[in-house]
């Protein structure tokens, strides 16, 4: 289980995040493309934090919710209030390579591979929420 | 080990190793700066991805940066990659634009 679990929010804690919510991803998810998806997803969101946020710290969730029936990931941060979903840039995946825009692939990512996304900051702290449906390529192991 | 080894040629290699990630792609995009200078030699530039284990957009940037850097005639290859490195190759839709191999072939 990973509630609510405080990490410094530094580079050289990132593997440690990625361990931990891989771990419980396992949980639920037995497929490695899904598996390597949602690492990819948590980790463009926790990189955004880290280097942009100004927070110190960043508090990871990785768990059952069952009124969605879904895998939800919840990422929140003490830093400057920012909504990464207010301006989800456009990326042409049918684009020729030598016309692409180099930014803006992360927030594509995981805006893609997530089946819903929401922001508050109503407490004051930034609160990412992702949600993965487990019946969208991925085996419901473990409730 | 670095995770990634550059030889520069008229066949260039990249050989990526473990993860790219944010941590390590700025540094794989500092050192193919010497590569994008001889650009005008390089007629293939090829990814060895049979070690790569993860990669994250931050290496597809990278990816993406070389390709561009180099222009639009070279010939781009993707070698050995497994079907999670591929996946994310594909869900960028960068890998239209290699020529996706198991082991390199001319």
């Amino acid at each position: 289980m990973l509630h609510n679990k405080e990490f410094p929010a530094r580079r050289e804690f990132l593997p440690q995040m990625l361990t931990e919510i891989t771990d419980e991803v396992k949980k639920y998810f037995t497929d490695d493309k899904w598996i390597n998806r949602l690492k990819v997803c948590s980790e463009e969101i926790l990189v955004n934090i880290i280097d942009y946020s100004s927070s110190k710290k960043v508090f990871v969730t990785c768990e059952f919710d069952e009124a969605e029936n879904a895998l939800r990931f919840e990422f929140a941060d003490e830093g400057k209030l920012y909504n990464p979903l207010e301006e989800v840039p456009k990326v042409d995946i049918e684009e020729d390579i030598d016309d692409r825009s180099i930014g803006g692939l992360g927030i594509f990512l995981y805006t893609t591979i997530m089946d819903k996304l929401e922001y508050n900051s109503d407490d004051g702290k930034n609160h990412l929420t992702a949600y993965k449906k487990l019946f969208d390529g991925g085996d419901f192991l473990e409730k | 080990m670095a995770n990634y080894l550059i030889e520069i040629g008229e066949v260039s290699k990249i050989k990526l190793h473990g993860h790219i990630d944010a941590s390590i792609a700025p540094a794989l995009m500092e050192e193919m700066k010497p590569l994008i200078e001889q650009k005008d030699k390089v007629k293939k530039l090829v990814f060895y991805a049979d070690e790569l284990e993860y990669i994250a957009s931050a290496g597809i940037r990278a990816v993406v940066f070389a390709k561009q850097k180099i222009g639009g005639k070279v010939q781009c290859y993707l070698v050995g990659a497994s079907e999670t490195v591929l996946d994310v190759f594909k869900m960028t839709g960068i890998d239209k634009f290699f020529t996706v191999q198991d082991t390199f072939t001319e």
